[in-house]
């Protein structure tokens, strides 16, 4: 390590030391400040460790926090990222934050943001690349989803001896001839014969001679097992697979994972893909697989981006939407509550949330039975937009309550006629709204995994 | 029992990327509420295609890889789509769907991609300066809000012919120096406007009120061809 490293790593130590004891958490600034000293300070610190850089449009959060409980299993010292901290000088804040036990490599196991692979993967070197999928995604600032993958791949490009882990459901990580070792994960589910995706999906095209995809089954947007019937092209073979999903509730999901029957506490078809490609990442790394069956089911409930909230002995449940492939894969999930729910959507248009509000119609709102809800509720910053939204869906008008904005939005979650509430709300319209309800002092059963 | 007006949605499992599919759905709910059912076809690679059988035709936007797929396939409608535009029928497309009605449009690599021929426009990509945000124009339906974002700059080859759909308050539009929104020919609406643009119900009445009209003379001609058969 240069002098300047040391003396830059010291100084972004210092500021995490301060901001952390002073004042409330760590944020980037320290590794804005390393960066800035020191431009190959991540390099430094990410020599005592082996790298695995998980990415792609969704899934990223929850992948990493399972793959550090599996790998928990056999390496004690992990270091990753919190979510929110998915960028370069996040990641180089949480290497100065952490500290490295013994004279053998730790691992390092970092979510990281699609556009900033490239960026990281120069320094850490990583041994595995997992990519979870890539869907259209607040196209305003990611743009579309050839252009993303490209991004990804200027990463995969410095590190040629790397294992790419990828989702083999998802035919653009079969477009392109790279180099390195390649391990797939997906459903091995029976043939429903010979169908095509829904008309509203992206990435159906063949990426060899531009016909359309078709599937033997079709798990969710473009994933599942896809042949082009002009050319050939097909899924590849897959390493660890999903044979069966036997339950799939909004709490639970039951499923046989490589042959072992395995239970999640957390619903949705996108949280099974990203619990195997957790189990693939410690396969790889050598931990069995009874052992990570174990350590991912628990009785510990396993939070995704959405938290409960009781309110006046109301549940709450907030899950956070931000594009539409991720809207409808909770849409689904909320269809399969087997009790009464009302339903809430709210909907800002900041820079965190995507400016464009445009995705919300490419989301099946249509597939709710609104009249079963004891109540519906529009509201945030575009409430006109959703409170449309939700009318064409299918809301009768005098069903439907309009709040202006998210602090409006509570009082009438509070008077839903019924217990239980879903409230699906964009990012600053989440932490409006968390916000709002701490400040009432109303208590987060748990917070986004860590 | 009332014969369903009938949407073609060229390409729908292609040209669906920017939430414009709303445009479909607003027009749905709205003609459902007049006591109109509809139903949706997905015209798309390969599949027969005739114009004259439907009531709207609906094109949205796509991604690069994927328009350049349909520009090879889309020769093959050329002339019904002719027919049925020049016709007076009704016609809504947004951004590529816009585009293709024109002679070419000439990607930020120089790539050029020759479109439908049917409409005297152009447009020239520029990658590093894409128009992106909201916008604020006045319409022929009166004023509307929508959402841009196009790298691509579309330019009127014969302004008499045609005619912009609006006018920007804000935002951009069909290029950075006409202050112009989208173009106007006969019932064919082009728009660079996503949001979907119809959330504006003025102009989504508009045009429910040009497919209702049509689709009566579809029935009626129909009918008077059995007859003279």
């Amino acid at each position: 390590m240069s002098i300047r490293d040391k003396f830059a790593i010291t100084v972004g130590k210092s500021a995490h030391w301060f901001l952390h004891t002073f004042r409330n958490g760590g944020s980037s600034f320290p590794g804005k400040l390393a960066d800035r000293l020191a431009p190959n300070a991540l390099a430094a610190l990410g020599k005592d460790y082996d790298t695995i850089i998980i990415t792609g449009t969704n899934g990223k959060t929850l992948t990493t926090a399972l793959t550090v409980k599996a790998l928990r299993q056999k390496y004690p010292d992990i270091l990753s990222n919190p979510t929110g901290s998915n960028m370069f000088q996040g990641i180089l804040t949480v290497f100065m934050a952490h500290r490295h036990h013994g004279s053998e490599k730790g691992l390092a196991v970092l979510e990281v943001d699609e556009a900033n692979v490239a960026h990281v993967a120069a320094q850490l070197h990583p041994k595995m690349f997992v990519m979870t999928n890539i869907f259209r995604d607040q196209m305003d600032r990611y743009g579309e989803i050839y252009t993303t993958y490209d991004k990804i791949l200027a990463g995969v490009k410095l590190a040629p001896e790397a294992t790419i882990v990828a989702n083999g459901d998802a035919p653009i990580f079969n477009s392109k001839d790279l180099p390195n070792p390649k391990v797939y994960y997906g459903f091995n589910l029976p043939s429903e014969g010979d169908t095509r995706a829904d008309v509203n999906t992206d990435g159906v095209l063949c990426p060899v001679c531009d016909h359309i995809l078709h599937y033997h089954f079709n798990t969710y947007a473009n994933l599942g097992d896809y042949f082009c019937p002009h050319c050939g092209f097909h899924r590849p073979d897959l390493k660890y697979t999903v044979n069966a999903v036997n339950t799939l509730l909004p709490t639970k999901s039951q499923f046989d994972l490589d042959g072992h029957p395995a239970t999640i506490n957390i619903g949705g078809m996108y949280n099974i893909y990203n619990t195997l490609a957790a189990y693939t990442v410690a396969r790889e790394f050598g931990v069995a697989g009874d052992t990570i069956v174990d350590a991912l089911a628990g009785d510990e409930t396993v939070f995704g981006r959405q938290e409960v909230i009781t309110v006046d002995g109301k549940q709450v449940t907030i899950i956070l939407v931000k594009n539409p492939v991720g809207l409808n894969q909770v849409l689904t999930m909320i269809k399969n509550d087997p009790q009464p729910y009302s339903l809430a959507v709210l909907l800002n248009s900041n820079y965190a949330d995507g400016i464009d509000t445009s995705w919300i119609w490419d989301g099946k709102f249509e597939d709710l039975d609104y009249a079963a809800m004891p109540a519906v509720i529009a509201g945030g910053h575009r409430h006109k937009d959703i409170a449309l939204r939700l009318k064409v869906a299918g809301v009768a008008d005098d069903h439907l309550q309009v709040a202006d904005n998210v602090t409006d939005a509570i009082p009438l979650i509070k008077a839903i006629p019924n217990d239980r509430i879903y409230v699906l709300a964009t990012y600053t319209a989440m932490l409006a709204l968390r916000k709002a309800l701490a400040d009432q002092n109303y208590v987060t059963q748990k917070l986004v995994n860590k | 029992m009332a014969e369903p007006i009938k949407i073609a949605y060229l390409y729908e499992d292609l040209m669906n990327t920017y939430g414009d599919s709303g445009d479909v759905k607003i027009l749905r709910y709205l003609l459902k509420e007049r006591g109109d059912a509809t139903t949706v076809t997905n015209v798309s690679l390969g599949d027969d295609f005739d114009a004259n059988d439907y009531d709207f035709l609906f094109f949205g936007g796509g991604q690069d890889f994927e328009q350049t797929v349909v520009a090879k396939d889309l020769q093959r409608h050329r002339e019904t789509i002719k027919d049925y535009i020049e016709a007076g029928k009704p016609m809504l497309c947004i951004c590529g769907g816009y585009q293709f009605l024109g002679t070419y449009y000439k990607m930020s690599d120089g790539t050029v991609i020759q479109c439908l021929n049917i409409l005297p426009l152009h447009t020239i990509f520029k990658a590093d300066a894409r128009m992106i945000g909201d916008t604020k124009f006045v319409t022929q339906f009166g004023p509307a809000q929508a959402f841009e974002n196009h790298s691509g700059r579309t330019y009127f080859d014969d302004k008499e012919k045609l005619k912009p759909f609006g006018t920007m308050i804000e935002g951009y539009g069909n290029n950075p120096e006409d202050h112009t929104e989208g173009m106007r020919y006969k019932n064919v609406i082009g728009s660079y406007s996503h949001g979907p643009l119809l959330k504006n119900l003025n102009i989504a009445n508009g045009i429910a009120d040009q497919i209702v009209k049509n689709h009566q003379a579809r029935l009626a001609s129909e009918k008077n061809a059995a007859v003279t058969a």
